[in-house]
């Protein structure tokens, strides 16, 4: 065979073959090619971090800006999406309110699955009394009212941003820390598991090196899926007067303030729709994430799309032999 | 799946519609003056409301009045219950003293009531005291009216009240221990005694100190009820319980919901003034009071005819007087108003230092706020007493100060900023303790972007109910508040700028102001003219010193019924009695069936 029939044969042999992509890159293509919902909810949370970033470059006033409207003055070329009673620009305000609803829902997602993590992989692994006593816990805890505890925590620690960033994710986090949990139990017994612990790798390690990675998936999925959560939990509290502290807008204040609703539609429409835009978002990309992650629903030939493991190494000792004799 | 996306599209569609409709050129729409700031300005009512001149017409018997009010009965026993806070009280029973009602709109038009905490002596008139006299300062004697019975209903039945009822009444108000005048007035309490020295000659005497305050409350404040009441029942606090001299009777009382009064046949007073006058009061039949806490349903409630009367704030009430023309309406400016307090006694705080006070004070437009954000229906000049007909002799204009203190109410940001940075303080970071209301926080919002441009960074800790009443009823705060102040009829105890109560909520502790204090006892109940002549002197010099943020007030409204006669926005008949705008009021029957057809 020619070097270029060899070149020639191995390339329609590689076509035939996925290429490796690291993890995320691969599911971020398969995100776009399989789930077109899921990517514009990605792009929706995309933006909602880049408006939040970049709120001061965006916004055209600040946020408690008086006066640079007139008062109620409906949505017009110079206020895009009006002014409210103090003549503050409801456009900035809601830019600056993503900037919470980012803060917020990154936050507490982050420290939820930290702490869900922490618990349920701590309670799932070690298991026996432990893991008894930890869930009897968890099944307090889950057993008040989320709002309710957070009304009661809020009113004692006082409004603020990192109180209610805090308080929604211990919150989260105890209550998915039994998603995280049975995830653990399912894997601790693989054999990978059994001989790592066999050849004396120390609890720690095998945790971090042997558990964490096999259990990112749904840890992923929760994260998204507690991001909607907390803004939304946000804009509840928010709306009550626990939440975000005057006059730092943020969405479910913004919809609390039915005074003038009735005469200025724009105070309650356009908040409602960047929180309902953003929840939804948040709730497509953490279902997308769902479907492509969770080993349950890849389907008989598994995530590469009709092509096994098995084929792609056959296929990859063909090439090799394809080389060898040429 | 596929229905996903198809109402995704759909959503964004009808919200891309909506925002095209909304969209259009700005207009501006002003009914009235006011300054323009960058857009459309919604101007309210400006203007001073018409003039209801007293009734000409003959009154009628028959009808219920009907009040929406925002909160529950608290209670039925002033020994227990405030005074102001037990409403029914005021119709049920009576005080020795309450307002002239021939001085009033229906008679003279001297004055329009319309302040709750009006106290003055000197446009009192004898309710349950025919007359009263006051032969040296200490003592205060009552000729009790004869003839007055009280509701005849067990265990009284309906017998004449004597003086030994005035004694009775008094005398328990100051002893009782929950009692508001008892906890209060301690000290008045110990050195008053109360003697019935005829069968309807009642004989007060205190000490000189205790004079003012003595005048004060046992006049007007303090109901008389029945001894028989309380050996039979230990107390009033059911409703079912109450009795007294007054125009209605307590029928019922269904809590969080409605309270209903009913005509008393064997009420003593007549018709003082009018067309009616001689006439039996009261014209009504009953009178109910429909608790609805939720504003806009008790705004539906008067829209709808559902409801008599209702008071209603200066945003809503420009759309009831533009759609709703039949209705009456009086504003004022409630006397009770908001301010920022601060703690002018730590020595280490920037808020001890006048310069600061003084630029903090330049630093607020109060004229935007007066103009864009009320409206113009707003008063900027409201501490520490407001403008009315029956303080007018204690009341200075903002115009008629100092140029030097008029011009620390001028919005004046470089000024201010200057002055800041004489003091020390080029930047400053202040907190401030509020209640997490729409109200407060709009209005410190607005304050918080004034007070940036002068370099001041104002944070807004909005606090639950529980805890700012706690933070104001303590003056616990570290550096400012927002609170109310006390009502008018204090200000001769220069309450809201002098001694140890809530409303020197500043801890001001001046000696001008003392001087002026100590001077002001000696008038206490004896001149109400020469008091008001010494706080009016004194007002240039507090102002000057900006111990409070004022805050531009806006107006308060009522609004009634067009077959509601004989009434004319006045707030209360005698000192925080509350819902008593119906004593003297009538229903024109056929006016209202002619408008609503019933």
């Amino acid at each position: 065979m020619t070097e270029g029939a060899r070149v020639a044969g191995s390339t329609e042999i590689s076509k035939a073959i996925p290429k490796h992509y690291p993890f995320f890159i691969d599911l971020l293509i398969r995100l776009v090619r399989q789930k077109p919902l899921g990517t514009v909810g990605g792009v929706i949370v995309l933006v909602l971090f880049l408006v939040g970033i970049f709120a001061p470059l965006l916004a055209p006033f600040g946020f408690n800006e008086i006066y640079v409207g007139g008062p109620l003055e409906q949505p017009s070329l110079n206020h895009l999406m009006g002014t409210d009673n103090i003549g503050r620009d409801l456009f900035s305000r809601i830019v600056y309110g993503a900037r919470i609803s980012m803060y917020v829902g990154l936050g507490a997602s982050t420290i939820g699955a930290f702490l869900a993590t922490a618990i349920g992989t701590i309670s799932g692994y070690i298991g026996g009394k432990t893991d008894i006593v930890i869930q009897r816990l968890v099944d307090a805890w889950m057993c008040f009212p989320a709002l309710f505890i957070l009304l009661t925590v809020m009113a004692i620690v006082g409004p603020g941003l990192v109180q209610v960033t805090v308080v929604l994710g211990i919150l989260y986090g105890i209550g998915s820390s039994r998603i995280v949990r049975s995830t653990v139990i399912s894997i601790k017994n693989n054999t990978y598991i059994e001989a790592a612990r066999a050849i004396g790798c120390p609890v720690s390690k095998t945790l971090l090196r042997h558990v964490l990675p096999n259990i990112m998936a749904p840890i992923i999925i929760l994260f998204t899926i507690n991001m909607g959560a907390a803004i939304l939990a946000e804009a509840s509290i928010s709306f009550l007067g626990f939440g975000i502290p005057p006059p730092t807008p943020s969405w479910g204040g913004m919809l609390s303030e039915t005074r003038f609703m009735l005469q200025a539609w724009w105070l309650a429409i356009w908040p409602g729709i960047a929180l309902s835009i953003v929840v939804y978002g948040i709730n497509m990309l953490g279902d997308a994430l769902r479907d492509l992650l969770d080993p349950r629903l890849r389907g008989g030939l598994g995530r590469y799309g009709g092509v096994s493991k098995k084929l792609i190494k056959e296929n990859k000792r063909q090439i090799a032999r394809a080389t060898i004799k040429n | 799946m596929k229905k996903h996306p198809v109402w995704l599209v759909l959503s964004v569609i009808i919200i891309l519609i909506m925002a095209l409709v909304s969209c259009k050129q700005t207009t501006t729409t002003t009914e009235g003056t006011g300054t323009t700031v960058k857009g459309q300005i919604i101007q309210r009512v400006t203007e001073t409301p018409p003039v209801i001149p007293p009734s000409v017409e003959t009154p009628k018997y028959g009808g219920t009045f009907v009040y929406a009010r925002e909160t529950d009965i608290q209670g039925f026993d002033e020994a227990f219950t405030q005074h102001f806070l037990a409403d029914t009280l005021h119709s049920t029973n009576e005080e020795l003293l309450s307002h002239d009602w021939t001085r009033g709109p229906a008679g003279t038009a001297e004055f329009d009531y319309q302040l709750p905490g009006i106290n003055r002596l000197d446009i009192k008139a004898g309710t349950l005291a025919e007359s009263w006299e006051i032969p040296e300062r200490g003592r205060m004697i009552f000729h009790i009216r004869q003839g007055v019975s009280f509701q005849n209903k067990p265990p009284v039945n309906g017998r004449e009240l004597v003086a030994d009822d005035v004694v009775y009444s008094l005398n328990r108000l100051m002893t009782e221990p929950r009692s508001y005048i008892k906890a209060g007035y301690p000290a008045m309490c110990a050195a008053t005694t109360v003697t019935a020295t005829g069968k309807y000659k009642v004989e007060i005497k205190t000490s000189e100190a205790e004079f003012g305050n003595m005048t004060s409350l046992l006049p007007d404040f303090a109901n008389i009820i029945p001894h028989e009441v309380i050996e039979t029942y230990g107390d009033m606090r059911d409703w079912k319980n109450a009795c007294g001299t007054g125009p209605f009777i307590l029928s019922d009382f269904v809590a969080g919901s409605a309270v209903t009064l009913t005509r008393n046949s064997n009420y003593w007073r007549t018709d003082p003034v009018g067309p009616g006058k001689g006439n039996k009061l009261p014209y009504l039949d009953s009178c109910k009071m429909l608790i609805i806490p939720d504003m806009s349903a008790r705004y539906a409630a008067l829209r709808t005819a559902k409801v008599d009367w209702c008071g209603v704030t200066w945003d809503e009430a420009a759309n009831l007087r533009k759609n709703y023309p039949t209705l009456k309406w009086a504003k004022f400016i409630h006397d009770t108003v908001y301010v920022i307090y601060m703690r002018t006694d730590k020595a280490d705080s920037p808020l001890s230092n006048l310069k600061v006070r003084q630029a903090l004070t330049m630093g607020v437009d109060y004229t935007t706020l007066k103009d864009v954000f009320y409206g113009g229906d707003a008063q900027i000049m409201c501490w520490p007493v407001v403008q009315s007909k029956e303080y007018a002799g204690a009341y200075v204009p903002l115009e008629q100060y100092p140029q030097e203190v008029q011009d620390l109410y001028k919005y004046q940001p470089e000024k201010a900023r200057a002055l800041l940075a004489e003091a020390g303080y080029p930047s400053l970071k202040l907190t401030i303790v509020c209640y997490n209301t729409p109200t407060q926080v709009d209005v410190l919002s607005q304050v918080k972007a004034f007070w940036e441009k002068i370099g001041v960074d104002l944070t807004i800790d909005a606090k639950d109910y529980a805890v700012w009443t706690a933070a104001m009823t303590r003056r616990s705060y570290d550096q400012m508040l927002y609170s109310y102040t006390s009502g008018i009829g204090t200000f001769w105890k220069m309450i809201n700028y002098n001694g140890t109560s809530q409303f020197n909520g500043s801890y001001v502790n001046d000696p001008k102001v003392l001087e002026a204090y100590t001077e002001m006892q000696k008038y206490a109940g004896i001149d109400e003219k020469k008091m008001d002549e010494i706080h009016r002197n004194i007002l240039p010099y507090v102002l000057s010193q900006c111990w409070v943020i004022t805050r531009t007030t806006p107006y308060t409204y009522y609004f009634w019924q067009p077959w509601v006669k004989n009434y004319y926005g006045q707030t209360a008949n005698g000192y925080y009695d509350y819902y008593t705008a119906h004593n003297y009021a009538w229903i024109d029957l056929e006016l209202r069936k002619q408008m609503i057809g019933k």
